[in-house]
């Protein structure tokens, strides 16, 4: 008797689980309202012409050190990011300019720049985080949609058309996101660095610097250009509130020093 | 009841030995839930009240009652603690900055949706039975409810005083 009203038992909470999980994991909500028309597969496809577009007009840093400073860094935050439909790719490029920028379907480009103005893999992660914001909320393909209409998306895929792709490519490097993409992207980020056991502070350190050192309307660093208002970012990063009992997890594993030195020589 | 066990059970009431207000007040314990349901809805609490209350009123009325009312009862706890959860996750959502809409929340209202309805629709064939007199057992609270309800618990309650005469 008992035995049954155990086994009953199992067998509710075995349903009850099973339909949570199915309605969780089955990509039945994962429809983005801000884009119903691009599917995720069109995305990556997307992302990965126009990956070898900008990789044909700039070049890639390529170092040990940083390779694995990178990798470690993406790795931990893809982690945490737990159920995604990408899979990210972080490449860093030869340009002096303090930025990054995603393209679709998961594609992140740091500037050797950007690197060489960081202090610490944690002020790196924070933007790295940023950008995954993007990509994980799909600005860049709503963007792009919006601003070339679906038929020119969808003719990239079909033909060989480069002056297009390139025109695309420009745009989506260029990432021009309203304030509340990039509000949006920011509170991602700041989950995000938290997930993975890293201080959001961390983000709010490295924008304070570039704003007192470049100040907030240089034309440079695009990752401040969208913002007329930098400093509620700064204090919305600031004022973000960790679980109680968080503790950040330092990349022991990382020498930042060489990672910063190995771009230093590329720029 | 297959198995061995020691336990005595009373026999089960047919429908032809239940009177008509039996059958009714047993039907009431699976309708007054779903008025209670609606009634409360803002507060999934209400109806697990409204059962508890038909069920101390009804434990003195027949065996047939008492399951049916005590069925009504404990087959309510899983919705109503999974409808205040869904209650109180997206009161968070809605009111606390770290609180965020995602899928395991959409996934969790599906699931507590489903399970509200499939209890629903048992619930209306659990009260048409009761209506004519049968016995209607739900996955585990079927089992619990007639334990429950019908294990002989002291064997003087057994004592049989009247009898037939010798025919």
């Amino acid at each position: 008797m008992r035995k049954r009203i155990i086994i009953d038992a199992l067998i509710l909470l075995a349903a009850g689980g099973l339909l949570w999980a199915v309605f969780t994991y089955l990509p039945i909500f994962s429809v983005n309202k801000d884009s119903f028309t691009v599917s995720i597969d069109t995305e990556e496809k997307i992302g990965k012409l126009l990956t070898t577009n900008v990789l044909e007009s700039e070049k890639e840093v390529k170092n040990p050190d940083l390779d694995t400073a990178v990798a470690i860094i993406g790795n931990r935050l893809v982690k945490s990011i737990g159920l995604t439909d990408f899979n990210y790719h972080f490449r860093v490029l030869y340009n002096s300019q303090i930025n990054a920028f995603t393209l679709p379907g998961g594609n992140i480009f740091i500037y050797s720049g950007l690197i060489k103005f960081t202090k610490s893999p944690e002020e790196l992660a924070a933007v790295i985080a940023h950008e995954i914001g993007h990509a994980e909320k799909r600005h860049v393909i709503n963007r792009l949609e919006k601003e070339f209409g679906l038929t020119v998306m969808f003719s990239i895929l079909t033909g060989n058309n480069g002056t297009i792709i390139n025109e695309i490519s420009r745009t989506a490097t260029s990432a021009v996101f309203d304030r509340k993409q990039e509000s949006e992207a920011d509170d991602y980020a700041f989950q995000l660095l938290e997930k993975a056991k890293i201080d959001p502070l961390a983000f709010a350190a490295l924008f304070r610097r570039i704003n007192d050192e470049h100040g907030t309307n240089s034309l440079d660093f695009s990752i401040l250009r969208t913002h007329p208002d930098n400093n509620s970012r700064i204090k919305a990063s600031m004022e973000y509130k960790t679980a109680a009992g968080f503790k950040s997890e330092p990349f022991a594993d990382i020498d930042w020093k060489k990672v910063r030195a190995a771009v230093s020589d590329s720029i | 009841m297959e198995g061995t066990t020691d336990t005595e059970f009373y026999p089960l009431p047919q429908p032809s030995e239940i009177t008509m207000r039996e059958k009714e007040d047993a039907m009431g314990a699976y309708l007054m839930m779903f008025a209670a349901l609606g009634a409360g809805l803002p507060l999934p609490i209400i109806n697990l009240i409204a059962a508890v209350i038909y069920y101390q009123v009804n434990k003195s009325n027949s065996r047939f009652v008492r399951f049916h009312s005590y069925q009504a009862l404990i087959s309510q706890i899983p919705t109503t603690i999974m409808n205040g959860i869904g209650l109180g996750w997206g009161l968070r959502i809605a009111f606390s900055d770290s609180w965020h809409m995602n899928n395991a929340f959409k996934g969790y209202v599906a699931m507590a949706l489903i399970a509200d309805i499939a209890y629903f629709v048992w619930g209306i064939i659990a009260a048409i039975k009761a209506r004519k007199g049968h016995f209607y057992y739900f996955v585990l609270f079927g089992r619990i409810s007639y334990i429950k309800v019908f294990t002989v618990r002291h064997k003087d309650e057994k004592i049989v005083t009247n009898e037939p005469p010798v025919l």
